[in-house]
């Protein structure tokens, strides 16, 4: 048997506009570092192997699994979480929308969901009803049934046109 | 779900990550995009001792247009080929196999050559690069330890098996290099899944270039490597369900039933090529 001494690495990184710095085991993932350590459990965990999507968080604007990312992979990354969408216009629309069209029950996907949410609004503006639910196959809801959520971006996404439009 | 205790390694520099290889005596695995073996390790079907991350090396991120092939570095992440963000030769056929490849969120992370390395039958660019005809260019340490070598090797002679390839342990993928189309190029590619984003149950590639009388079709997730038809004209003229079928059945070793799924994604991506 071997025992293995577990090192600590020293990470640094910006996590909802803070600068960090703090010890991690290579083991951690992202999602656990930002959840025990840092103290933000809007991010949920459902499969931990990256099917699920309930952990997505922002890396670098982009959305990635925080499950499947070790938290020392992202040395001087950018990470955003749910907690940090708070000022962020698109994102007030989104959570809106998700209330008005009954986009949730549980809730327990909500957070990754969202955050896929506005990754389709920024990147597909133009983006159909169908193409919505194909940019959502990543992320699974077992309550909803996806209508409600799909309404709910699509509203976000007339609201975004019809703005760009008027102005 | 959490992995195992490792170690883990980051190195900015290719000679200094084969050095670092050269001195270890534990169980290590490269980690480039973590999207596959991140599942892995934390389902602790993969417990390495070691990790070297490979995301600080920029030698492996480089690609590169020349008169008359394109060269990509092996940790180019899927989204990055998705978004044209690298230069394309393929008349935009791997852009469109990228868009597919599970999730975005997958996407931005997971890797062109960490995909390849990984060796899943099921994965788009082990089917894609074989209709290429892509050559690998895997480097390891030189005698001097201060230079890295490489080797070329066709994409055909890759990968060996299911999870197998002939990477050597002292090796890593660097280049994907792939020989310039000319613009008379079609494609075609389908691949039936359950769902959007799942692992794939039957893929087909096809890849038309009357200039250099090129006429491939390639057959993906099989439950090995995949099947290539190198002069599939005749196929592809006249895509017969009952001759491919026969060929398929012949190939896998399979019988009609089991050959169905794939039959039908050979006639849809061969229908793909009149579109495109």
């Amino acid at each position: 048997m071997i025992t293995m001494q577990q090192t600590k690495h020293t990470l640094q990184l910006n996590v909802n506009g803070t600068n960090i710095q703090r010890e991690v085991e290579p083991r951690t993932h992202l999602a656990d570092f930002l959840r025990e350590s840092e103290l933000l459990t809007g991010t949920n965990l459902g499969c931990e192997h990256g099917v699920c999507g309930a952990c997505t968080i922002e890396m670098n604007t982009a959305p990635v699994r925080s499950c499947i990312t070790y938290a020392i992979t992202c040395q001087n990354a950018k990470i955003r979480t749910i907690e940090g969408f708070d000022s962020d216009h698109i994102m007030t629309q989104l959570k809106l929308a998700f209330t008005r069209e009954h986009a949730l029950q549980c809730g327990y996907c909500t957070s990754g969901m969202l955050v896929s949410a506005h990754d389709i609004v920024i990147r597909k503006p133009n983006a159909s009803a169908d193409e919505v639910r194909e940019a959502l196959a990543g992320n699974l809801c077992r309550c909803t049934g996806y209508a409600g959520i799909v309404r709910a971006i699509m509203s976000v996404l007339y609201a975004q046109a019809n703005a760009t439009s008027n102005g | 779900m959490k992995a195992a205790s490792f170690q883990y390694q980051i190195s900015s520099d290719l000679v200094d990550l084969l050095l670092s290889i050269k001195q270890t005596h534990l169980n290590f695995k490269f980690l480039a995009g973590s999207q596959s073996l991140g599942p892995m390790m934390n389902l602790r079907l993969a417990q390495p001792e070691l990790i070297f991350d490979l995301k600080g090396i920029r030698d492996l991120k480089v690609a590169k247009m020349g008169d008359d092939f394109l060269e990509l570095g092996a940790c180019i992440t899927h989204a990055e080929i998705e978004d044209q963000k690298v230069p394309d030769a393929t008349n935009g056929l791997m852009s469109f196999v990228a868009k597919n490849i599970a999730y975005r969120a997958i996407r931005n992370q997971g890797t062109l050559g960490g995909s390849l390395c990984h060796a899943d039958p099921a994965a788009d660019w082990v089917c894609t690069m074989i209709v290429l005809n892509a050559e690998l260019e895997l480097v390891s340490l030189n005698e001097n330890g201060r230079t890295w070598k490489s080797r070329k090797i066709s994409v055909r002679n890759f990968m060996q098996g299911p999870f197998t390839t002939v990477l050597q342990e002292n090796e890593i993928l660097k280049n994907i290099v792939i020989k310039k189309f000319s613009t008379e190029m079609k494609w075609g590619y389908y691949k039936i899944c359950q769902k959007p984003g799942e692992f794939s149950k039957a893929t087909a590639a096809v890849v038309v270039d009357p200039k250099f009388a090129i006429h491939r079709l390639v057959i993906g997730a099989t439950d090995t490597t995949p099947l290539l038809m190198e002069d599939a004209k005749n196929l592809i003229t006249n895509p017969d369900p009952k001759n491919l079928n026969e060929w398929l059945q012949k190939s896998l070793g399979k019988d009609p039933f089991e050959t169905q799924l794939y039959a039908t994604a050979a006639q849809r991506a061969i229908q793909m090529l009149k579109l495109n």
